[in-house]
């Protein structure tokens, strides 16, 4: 029987994808976004170029109603879903107290809470023989605790240490592979943040659809974690020998120096702007 | 030397707000002609019009902001381009300078999920050619021009796997689709030449100092295209555009073969004149422009 792979995030760089590469492996999709538009061109764009539905529901993944509906619909589908990606998700970076809390509670809302619900909808009922493919979207992130995006790699953080969990209890149910990139070239914004950190953000950078392929092999063979790159790899192995203190002190002045974020002195605290 | 007896001829030009196409822009007014240009910043745009609308005050000049990124956006700047055009008085197109043309480092998607570079650089010259196509007939006969690159000559289309997902590069791309701008170039000449209503012409403008190599790429790529660029054998925007327009608006001695570098007939790789290729990627492109399928819900 033909698979549906569940998107979430489907328009953005990497949720389209994901979306490519599995309707280039001839699963049907079905996919999510706060934009109905976006996700009708791209629809567009995959029915053309693959053999394979596409179908579309918008919803805003921080709504509680509008995500109860959506796992809803999920859950009636749930014999042909054979894997749930879940990409939305998304930053707010600079120094925190110019950060909006409302946003940050949004991002909260999206980056831990969405995934979780949509795993639990469609792990609820029974199955058929074959494994739900969970992949989480988390970062590098997810390993530190980072000044400029506290909360954001909080959110990772969740996403990677409740994926590892639940895998083991899920399992015979379901895989979860957890993804964790670095910066991915994705959006004008993603790629100048790359640029402004020089060499080390420009080699530590892979192209979305190498990243995407490997973590959809990864799944199918429900590895828990995927980090793509060598030098990624290396740098994160590197790190679990320093105390987490001392990395987010080094992760800080390397944000604020490449961003030029204001130093933390008290006269500049409550003027920083947005960034 | 014009091949335009009477009036004066309507041009439309892509990428017309920076590089070879702004130079090619400013030669197409200076001679006469009346032009539609399109770019992407609409900000860019907006004030290159105003400047343009104030030194050429008795012919046609629009510069009209149009996304060449995804198939609906073509389509309504095709729309737009008509409606100007029939505003002042054109029914036909009697060039089409598709010039626009990305280059990225990182393989990136459009909004369509298509690979950027064969999206903007051949997919939208595909669309906007095909969608003009009845007004292009109409021409004294009409002429399409592509700007492509000698670089073609190490392409290669990845049938399987057109977007390159695989083993992206920005060369690897780039030459791609100047390879599908020159094999585009002969289907239509396959199709419509013969009937003598339209002639299709890829253009070499030789290696310029314009910054599509830098806008959006990183690292090695950026610097080796920056060495290229400012080389001794770098060509000024100007002189490439200066062959252009008298490629768009001047009868072309014969022989007047299609492949066209600077000023004179050259001969493309041997690959992009093949013509199962060719029709090949006419019925890929056909189907990846293909205009708007129901989605069901």
């Amino acid at each position: 029987m033909k698979q549906t792979a569940v998107i979430t995030g489907a328009a953005g760089g990497l949720g389209n994808s994901f979306a490519w590469e599995f309707a280039a492996r001839g699963w049907d999709l079905f996919l999510t976004d706060r934009d109905e538009e976006s996700l009708r061109v791209l629809a567009r764009g995959l029915q053309r170029a693959h053999d394979v539905v596409v179908r579309l529901h918008a919803c805003d993944l921080s709504d509680d109603t509008d995500r109860s509906l959506f796992a809803g619909i999920l859950r009636a589908e749930t014999p042909s879903v054979g894997a749930l990606v879940n990409v939305a998700g998304f930053d707010s970076e600079g120094p925190f107290v110019s950060r909006d809390p409302a946003v940050l509670i949004r991002m909260m809302r999206v980056n831990m809470e969405a995934g979780m619900v949509l795993t639990h909808s469609l792990c609820s009922f029974p199955r058929s023989t074959e494994l739900l493919r969970v992949i989480n979207v988390a970062s590098l992130a997810a390993f530190y605790p980072m000044p400029f995006k506290a909360t954001y790699a909080a959110t990772k953080s969740f996403v990677l240490s409740s994926s590892l969990a639940l895998r083991e209890e899920l399992s015979g149910v379901a895989t979860i592979t957890v993804l964790c990139p670095a910066g991915m070239p994705t959006t004008p914004s993603a790629r100048r943040a790359i640029l402004d950190q020089g060499a080390l953000g420009r080699l530590t950078t892979l192209n979305t659809s190498d990243v995407v392929r490997e973590t959809i092999d990864a799944a199918m063979r429900g590895r828990p974690i995927v980090v793509p790159g060598f030098l990624n790899r290396a740098i994160l192995r590197a790190s679990h020998l320093i105390p987490s203190r001392l990395v987010a002190g080094l992760i800080g002045r390397r944000w604020g120096t490449a961003r030029s974020y204001p130093e933390r002195r008290p006269t500049e605290r409550l003027a920083g702007g947005g960034s | 030397m014009s091949a335009w007896n009477e009036g004066r001829p309507a041009v439309v030009i892509t990428g017309g707000t920076s590089g070879l196409g702004r130079a090619a822009l400013l030669r197409l007014l200076r001679s006469g002609a009346d032009v539609v240009a399109i770019g992407r910043s609409e900000d860019r745009c907006a004030s290159l019009e105003s400047e343009l609308q104030a030194e050429f005050t008795t012919q046609l000049v629009r510069v009209v902001p149009c996304d060449l990124s995804t198939t609906h956006r073509t389509r309504e700047g095709a729309e737009q381009i008509r409606a100007i055009l029939r505003e002042s008085g054109h029914l036909a197109v009697d060039v089409l300078i598709n010039n626009a043309a990305v280059a990225s480092s990182w393989r990136i998607t459009t909004a369509e999920g298509y690979e950027s570079q064969f999206a903007v650089n051949h997919l939208a010259p595909f669309l906007l050619t095909n969608e003009l196509m009845p007004q292009l007939q109409l021409g004294y006969p009409g002429r399409v021009i592509v700007v492509t690159s000698g670089s073609h000559r190490n392409g290669r289309i990845h049938w399987g796997d057109p977007m390159l997902t695989r083993g992206y590069s920005m060369l690897r791309a780039y030459r791609q689709s100047k390879l599908a701008n020159v094999l585009f170039c002969t289907e239509l000449n396959q199709r419509y030449a013969p009937t003598g209503r339209l002639r299709a012409y890829a253009y070499d403008p030789g290696l310029m100092r314009t910054d599509i190599g830098s806008k959006s790429t990183a690292g090695i790529e950026r610097m080796i295209w920056g060495l290229r660029v400012r080389s001794p054998g770098a060509i000024d925007p100007d002189v490439s555009a200066r062959a252009l327009v008298r490629l768009a608006l001047n009868e072309v001695p014969k022989p007047d073969r299609f492949y066209r570098q600077l000023e004179s007939p050259a001969r493309p790789a041997r690959r992009s004149t093949d013509l199962r290729d060719a029709a090949r990627l006419w019925a890929v492109s056909a189907k990846l422009c293909a205009s708007e399928k129901a989605v069901p819900h």
